[in-house]
């Protein structure tokens, strides 16, 4: 089999898989529609459901736009060769290169999309004009409430969309390749990535302060309609960015190879620097002096609960437990990478090169919960929190499952991550699939998806405490489980030599 | 008894053969060449040699002397398989401590031997990145030899040097030789094998041949 011929699989592979998300999600959309014209009894036709599927927030949220991201950091750095370059002549031309490639991905998504919400949409009347459910106002129908009344016809807000969504789309790619022109590095194009993701996440539950540049308003159209009149507007700033990243690469030619420097240890460095600011965040923002230091602590450690989240309170905890995995992530590459064959020579056996590598970052787990403690005691000391009446841990079984929780399940969940990453990475043989976990683990981590906390994911929330104690004790069972589990699997992909880093010949 | 022995190794690719019934013998004390064209499978012969990768068929066998029951990989070899073996951060001599501290055998004095011994400065301030090509080959030589490893299994030991750090390494791969330690090594020039090599094995069509 031909190289192309197994590129060309591995693509329709992809596009399969693409398709069958698609489509599965649109089953849901739906029934959501289904739902909405029984709830205003007026009749459907085929656009409430294209047009909610092409607008809903969770699919592109949660799917398409990690997934563009992630295919884009990974494209960028594949075109960002020598061989390239040498050919391209200049970092413009290589810019509009990779954003032509992008485009090249983009076009077959769009297109799987939109044909898996005709797909799905089937059954539905079909007409050229807006429902009768459509333009009956409910409480739940907001997304279409908004778009019907604009005296635009259904297949001009469709085009509209799609146009925007692409174009979009192609502007996030144009942004981080022309971040990676800057930085010259990899990981500097990925932490863009998880910014836009998350700007678009918090945009998406929150308004910016001035709402023309809210994110939100190039990814969903009736957000648009409320930003921009007319709605052609809406694709100025996204083509100023555009011209920017052109701008940048300008600069890039003039600088020649000089790239970002940094730090060496500066991903380390912008994670303690997360994490204050996500202490002081909650300080700032949700507390009172009357509250005590361990309601910092609930507050700044919430994450999630079993019946819903605040999304920074959510980010915040992501980052800290997730970045600790992201960060023992970056030493297994390098680990790897560089050094492996050395290292396990001398160590004698993959099992004992495991322990050595593994044992020092479990032992690194309690030590940052018992800094953060510490942190957050000062914070709370610096920002006057001295009240004793635990005001908003009222509810919750006693504070010293506050520490239970943080300490006991936090280490639990932190060795959890740490060892799916080892996992994923080992048996791809690639580490930026422990990327695509950590990804994995963060949509996981949702409520809506971690339903009866049976997945290893933030289950160290502060939010599980409204469940009681014995909610917690259970979560450290299940978190044991796992633990005990994922050792014996790490044990056994690592000893198994037709493993070894998956046999990287 | 050899040092090595190969039996009827057998090694394929998701799919694409490498090793058919393959088998070879290493004496001790000799220096054995081996050449082949590109991808022909001379690296994946260094990692089955080393453990890091087994044969789907067949045996390879080390010297009990350098395989204790207790390790899956043997014992005084010095390797140089695809990876730089260096974190690019660190200083030659910082990463060269890191790799000697993991058995606990040698000081910096034998780091800072081994490091001259192969014509790199210990006292370089430069961190590794910023190295020439020839002088990550030779930190890689260095990390090989220092803790004076009685096997070495080299993967092109020679690339990117220069003419004066050829001939360095050359007389220092002869006197291993003196010293009765064995060594194996790939090169794609045809000088550096009959200069050094006592024995030579050709990879071709998936077997090893001795051509002399």
């Amino acid at each position: 089999m031909t190289g192309r011929t197994l590129t060309s699989a591995r693509t329709v592979l992809w596009h399969a898989a693409f398709l069958v998300v698609s489509v599965l999600f649109g089953i849901t959309v739906r029934q959501q529609a289904i739902g909405r014209g029984q709830e205003s009894q007026a009749s459907l036709n085929q656009w409430d459901h294209i047009l909610g599927f092409l607008l809903e927030p969770y699919f592109i949220a949660y799917f398409l736009l990690p997934v563009w991201l992630f295919t884009s950091c990974v494209a960028i750095h594949r075109h960002f060769a020598i061989p390239a370059l040498i050919r391209l002549g200049s970092y413009r031309s290589w810019l509009r290169s990779s954003i032509l490639g992008a485009v090249r991905r983009l076009i077959p998504l769009m297109l799987i999309w939109l044909v898996s919400a005709l797909l799905t949409s089937i059954g539905l009347p079909y007409e050229w004009g807006w429902s009768s459910a459509s333009t009956t106002p409910t409480e739940s129908k907001q997304i279409l409430d908004v778009v019907s009344v604009q005296g635009l016809p259904p297949l001009a807000v469709l085009t509209i969309q799609l146009g925007l969504f692409t174009v979009t789309l192609i502007g996030c790619h144009a942004a981080l390749a022309a971040v990676h022109l800057i930085a010259k590095r990899r990981y500097v194009t990925f932490l863009g990535a998880a910014l836009v993701f998350f700007s678009l996440l918090y945009s998406f539950r929150n308004s910016f302060g001035f709402a023309p540049l809210d994110f939100a308003n190039f990814f969903l159209l009736h957000r648009a309609f409320d930003a921009y009149d007319p709605i052609a507007l809406v694709f100025v700033p996204v083509l100023v960015a555009v011209a920017l990243c052109f701008a940048a690469a300008r600069y890039a030619d003039r600088q020649g190879d000089a790239r970002l420097k940094l730090p060496v240890r500066w991903p380390l460095l912008v994670y303690l620097a997360l994490c204050l600011l996500g202490i002081l965040y909650a300080w700032v923002y949700k507390l009172q002096p009357s509250n005590s230091p361990t309601d910092l602590l609930f507050v700044a450690f919430y994450g999630v609960s079993a019946g819903g989240y605040t999304w920074m309170l959510y980010l915040f905890h992501s980052i800290v437990f997730l970045g600790f995995a992201y960060l023992f992530q970056l030493g297994l590459t390098e680990e790897l990478d560089a050094r492996i064959y050395y290292v396990a020579l001398r160590r004698g056996s993959p099992v004992r090169w495991l322990a050595h590598f593994i044992l020092p970052v479990a032992g690194r787990a309690p030590i940052l919960l018992a800094s953060l403690v510490a942190v957050t005691s000062v914070v709370a000391l610096l920002g006057n929190l001295t009240g004793s009446n635990n005001a908003i841990t009222e509810g919750i079984p006693d504070p010293g499952w506050v520490l239970y929780q943080f300490f006991v399940n936090g280490t639990l969940q932190l060795l959890c991550y740490v060892l799916i990453t080892f996992i994923v990475s080992w048996v791809s043989g690639r580490t930026v699939a422990g990327l695509f976990a950590l990804g994995a683990l963060l949509v996981l981590s949702l409520p809506a998806l971690n339903v009866g906390q049976l997945l290893p994911a933030a289950l160290n929330s502060m939010g599980y405490l409204e469940l009681g104690a014995s909610e917690l004790v259970r979560i450290t069972v299940v978190l044991s489980i796992y633990l005990v589990v994922l050792t014996v699997i790490t044990t056994l992909v690592v000893g198994n030599r037709r493993l070894f880093f998956n046999e990287r010949i | 008894m050899p040092v090595i022995e190969l039996d009827r190794v057998t090694k394929s690719f998701k799919g694409v053969p490498i090793f058919a019934s393959a088998s070879a013998t290493f004496e001790a004390g000799k220096i054995h060449g081996i050449v082949g064209p590109n991808g022909s499978g001379k690296s994946v012969l260094f990692k089955m040699i080393c453990g890091f990768i087994l044969p789907d068929t067949g045996k390879v066998t080390i010297d009990p002397h350098y395989q204790s029951p207790s390790r899956t990989f043997p014992e005084q070899f010095g390797v140089i398989i695809d990876r730089p073996g260096y974190l690019p951060q660190k200083t030659g001599l910082d990463n060269l401590r890191d790799l000697a501290k993991i058995r606990g055998a040698i000081g910096d004095a034998e780091i800072r031997g081994a490091m001259e011994k192969v014509g790199l400065s210990p006292d370089l301030k430069q961190k590794a990145r910023n190295y020439s090509l020839g002088m990550k080959q030779k930190l890689a030589l260095a990390q090989a030899i220092m803790e004076d490893q009685k096997v070495l299994i080299l993967d092109e030991p020679f690339n990117a040097l220069d003419v004066d750090s050829v001939d360095l390494v050359r007389n220092l791969l002869k006197k291993h030789r003196e010293q009765g330690r064995t060594v194996i090594f790939t090169s794609h020039n045809r000088e550096d094998i009959d200069v050094l090599a006592d024995h030579t094995l050709r990879i071709s069509n998936s077997k090893l041949e001795r051509i002399s």
